[in-house]
């Protein structure tokens, strides 16, 4: 009776969501509607708050105000205010196609752009640039270490760290690389996994000071994005254009194909359940709970899904 | 039919030599009536030209009510919107107005990837805000801050064009969406800075257009974007309908091609190009050579610079023009780089150019100046840009180009590397050619208007029939070049006194190991040509150098001149001089 009341509740917690365009069919000049960010309750109903919009790369959560997400998105940074419905353009015209964002508890944002690294001391009220030390700026992800004291940037040539809130940045991994994601894991914060366009994967085990190529990871097309289970340390996801979706259990050593020859874009565990979620191009987003031995839908049928994060609930 | 008909008339009965004002006009009755008189055909461009011409009022509330139901088209969408509120003051029904604040407020524009999204988005913005001083915006943020983020956009965009030349230069289509929100600017804000700044912009771009405006109103030379069509047909750009709008160039019994951005412009600015920058874009007496500097599109990956240099050439005459740039892929998808475009009498339907070039695509050039993911971004262009993945498409850069050219003489060299996506080049012979032959001594000779034409093709081709008419000159050989020279007709005794004098020009050209020419022109310069050592030195290229435009580099000013004619726009002090 207990475990079934907290399993209940751990389940519960959390709400998934997805940004992105819906582009099955879709030709210029025509209107891209539910495109842009949606949520997924605990019982699977998505609702789509905000504006359509066709370009919401990624999001975060306030960690100090969860019901507030910022968005990097095509028009620069947007604050998604109450749950995602009340939206505001922080950045100004020097800040365009944002790629990536992140937050931490003080209040500073960072958003990775195609031509650097915009930082905001006060929640994206105000900007500035933070990039010195890219060895090329376009930046695609931009991700805060658990403890706050480091940055990780997953950029054109690489991955790059940064200890000073992203006053200066040093190559870390993946020299010449264009690396598309970079994360962090939930158990051992010093492990990090970085995925990049020509199919490697790469691993830091000293808190993204040092990286090495994942060799078990096959090498078969560009990899988009790698998620941790957040229950289980050794079981990580890699998701990607005709690799589908990569699964270890055992941290990194062996590798199964669980989704062969799909064009995957995103790659997510639920927090609670394991359950693995792969968007799959301009198809739908299918979900698993049996490692990938079946899967099933879960809506968002025919688009680019370009970010999945599970948050947890936050009241209305 | 009936309504194209009536604006047929309308303008065949313009006078001889109809005023700018009789012009616009023409362009503003053909918008408000060529969809008839059923509002339900009304878009919410005839709800502008109607608004301006101050007819149907009533109807024009109700439909605008109706078409705000559902808005699409981003920036595309703005500019339309910004016009409709700025020419419906005192004419809209207070539910219109209340609609079209809500969907200012509802409706969230993306903000677009490149310069005429972004100035087309801040203009109308800025204008659309300026109306609604106390609306509420999809951006989040109070009128004056979307004004004063707009005129923070201006101001920069200028401030860069000023240093480093236009990014998105010189299109046959795009100049229009240009022209347009520097139109709104310069008509309707009430910002005496920003009026003036948009007012002398404005005239920047129209100076740019009118020095390489073939006599019939045909912007020629390399552009950084161009389409399908207007790489072909010359005639058939926006810019053609600017031409005609602005100094009454082209075919006077004309319909408007391609309305919509000229009509917009025509609907906001009075501006009307001052008479030294009339002779500039008319006066097509002599020769002369244009030098511009222009900049690249935004380059976000693969490169140390956002912004590579464009280094452009044309050379005028009155018959003909030819034009390049250094080659390279300057420009995403719809870089047009070199060509001789030949002046004729009525220039629609015509194919009057001649060209070479080796189709490209590659997610590497997609990546370089977009940034969405790769895998699925070519599919994503080819949505809208229907044949930048043919091996058979007319527009697009190539890395593998190299050109260099002095007067009417053209030298381009191709070094494609083996296992490159299209392993070939073309050459475009139109339809439209008035002699075509093919000479032993390896020249191919030609006339399109009263312009010979002698192209050398550096190594072995094949001809393809094309389905316009026309004839594709193939050739698969991965070293490969083409030199070509223009000239009048008038210079020459007959076309074999032509073909005569160009088989007497020295020439030796070789393709291994690399491409090479040397080559002496018809006007007696010798040009030593190996792909790889362009021997054209472009330190301290200008701006602007023609005898009708000087702006030297570093420097923030545009002398226009003519004849005893002299107006310098001075951006230092934001003042034009006569």
């Amino acid at each position: 009776m207990f475990a079934l009341v907290f399993l209940a509740i751990t389940s519960a917690d959390y709400e998934l969501w997805a940004c992105g365009s819906i582009t099955k069919g879709w030709t210029p000049g025509q209107n891209q509607n539910a495109s842009g960010l949606h949520r997924r309750d605990a019982q699977g109903a998505w609702t789509h708050p905000g504006y359509d919009h066709p370009y919401i790369n990624a999001i975060a959560a306030d960690p100090r105000d969860p019901a507030t997400l910022y968005l990097a998105s095509g028009n620069g940074m947007i604050r998604a205010r109450s749950n995602g419905t009340q939206w505001r353009i922080m950045t100004g015209w020097d800040m365009t196609e944002g790629n990536g964002v992140a937050a931490d508890s003080k209040g500073n944002v960072y958003l990775a752009l195609p031509d650097g690294i915009g930082f905001s001391p006060d929640r994206g009220n105000t900007w500035t640039r933070r990039e010195t030390g890219l060895r090329r700026k376009y930046t695609q992800a931009i991700r805060v270490a658990k403890d706050e004291t480091y940055l990780v940037a997953a950029t054109e040539s690489g991955v790059f760290r940064s200890t000073d809130q992203g006053l200066h940045w040093t190559q870390a991994g993946a020299p010449g690389e264009m690396t598309f994601d970079v994360v962090q894991s939930p158990h051992n914060p010093k492990h990090w996994v970085a995925v990049a366009q020509s199919g490697n994967a790469y691993q830091s085990l000293d808190a993204a000071v040092t990286w090495t190529t994942i060799a078990a990871v096959p090498k078969v097309h560009t990899l988009y994005n790698a998620a941790f289970d957040p229950q289980k340390p050794n079981r990580i996801v890699l998701g990607g254009w005709q690799t589908g979706v990569l699964l270890t259990e055992d941290g990194g050593t062996t590798w199964k194909s669980i989704l062969p020859n799909a064009q995957v874009w995103r790659v997510t565990v639920h927090p609670a359940t394991g359950a693995i979620y792969a968007y799959v191009h301009e198809k739908e987003l299918l979900h698993s709970t049996d490692n990938g031995k079946s899967w099933t839908s879960a809506g968002l049928p025919g688009g680019v899904i370009r970010d999945l994060v599970f948050l947890q609930q936050v009241a209305q | 039919m009936k309504i194209l008909l009536c604006t047929l008339l309308a303008v065949t009965a313009l006078s001889a030599q109809p005023t700018y004002e009789e012009r616009r006009k023409v362009l503003i009755r053909y918008m408000a009536d060529s969809p008839g008189p059923d509002p339900q055909r009304w878009g919410m461009s005839t709800l502008a030209a109607k608004l301006y011409l101050r007819e149907d009022t009533a109807r024009v509330s109700t439909r605008l009510s109706e078409l705000l139901k559902e808005p699409s088209g981003d920036m595309f969408w703005m500019f339309v919107a910004a016009a409709v509120r700025q020419l419906g003051e005192g004419q809209l029904s207070p539910k219109a107005l209340a609609d079209l604040r809500h969907a200012w407020k509802t409706y969230f524009p993306y903000r677009g990837d490149t310069e005429n999204h972004w100035l087309l988005y801040y203009a109308s913005l800025y204008i659309a805000s300026q109306n609604e001083p106390n609306a509420e915006w999809f951006t989040g943020k109070t009128s004056q801050q979307n004004m004063q983020e707009a005129k923070d956009y201006v101001k920069h965009w200028v401030n860069l064009t000023l240093a480093k030349g236009q990014g998105e230069y010189d299109c046959t289509h795009y100049i229009g969406v240009y022209l347009l929100p520097l139109a709104y600017l310069a008509g309707w804000s009430k910002d005496p800075e920003l009026k003036q700044l948009s007012t002398m912009m404005l005239e920047y771009v129209a100076a740019d257009m009118a020095h390489e405006l073939l006599d019939g109103g045909i912007y020629v030379g390399s552009h950084a974007r161009t389409d399908d069509v207007q790489v072909l047909e010359k005639y058939a750009g926006v810019s053609s309908n600017a031409a005609w709008l602005l100094y009454d160039l082209g075919p006077r019994e004309k319909t408007p091609l391609q309305p919509h951005y000229m009509t917009f412009y025509a609907l906001s600015s009075p501006w009307q190009p001052p008479a030294v920058l009339h002779k500039i874009a008319t006066d097509r007496s002599k020769s002369y050579l244009v030098r511009e500097k222009k900049r690249t599109r935004n380059r976000w990956r693969f490169h140390d610079d956002k912004h590579g240099p464009v280094y452009k050439t044309t050379y005028m005459t009155p018959r003909y023009a030819v034009s390049s740039d250094q080659g390279g892929v300057l420009q995403p998808i719809q870089q047009h780089s070199w060509d001789v475009t030949w002046r004729v009498d009525d220039p629609r339907g015509v194919h009057n150019t001649l060209f070479t070039t080796h189709p490209y695509s590659s997610a590497h050039e997609l990546q370089t100046y977009f940034t969405p993911m790769p895998d699925y971004f070519l599919d994503e262009v080819l949505r809208s840009k229907k044949t930048y993945d043919s091996p058979d498409k007319w527009i697009g850069g190539s890395p593998y180009e190299q050109i260099i050219q002095d007067q009417d003489t053209v030298i381009a060299l191709y070094d494609i590397p083996a296992g490159t996506r299209f392993p070939h080049i073309h050459g475009f012979f139109s339809k439209d050619l008035l002699q075509l032959k093919e000479d032993p001594s390896g020249w191919i000779f030609a006339q399109g208007g009263d312009t010979y034409l002698a192209y050398f093709p550096l190594a072995p081709y094949q001809w393809k029939q094309m389905a316009n008419g026309g004839r594709e000159l193939f050739s698969p050989h991965l070293k490969n070049g083409a030199i070509v020279q223009a000239a009048d007709k008038s210079e020459f005794a007959s076309f074999d006194d032509f073909q005569a004098k160009i088989r007497a020009l020295p020439l030796k050209h070789s393709t291994a190991p690399t491409p090479q020419v040397d080559f002496t022109t018809l006007r007696g310069k010798r040009l030593q040509f190996t792909y790889g050592q362009s021997p054209i030195s472009r330190t301290n290229w200008p701006m602007f150098d023609s005898p009708f435009l000087k702006q030297a580099p570093g420097s923030r000013k545009l002398e226009l001149r003519h004849g005893n004619l002299r107006r310098v726009l001075d951006f230092d002090n934001l003042k034009i001089l006569e």
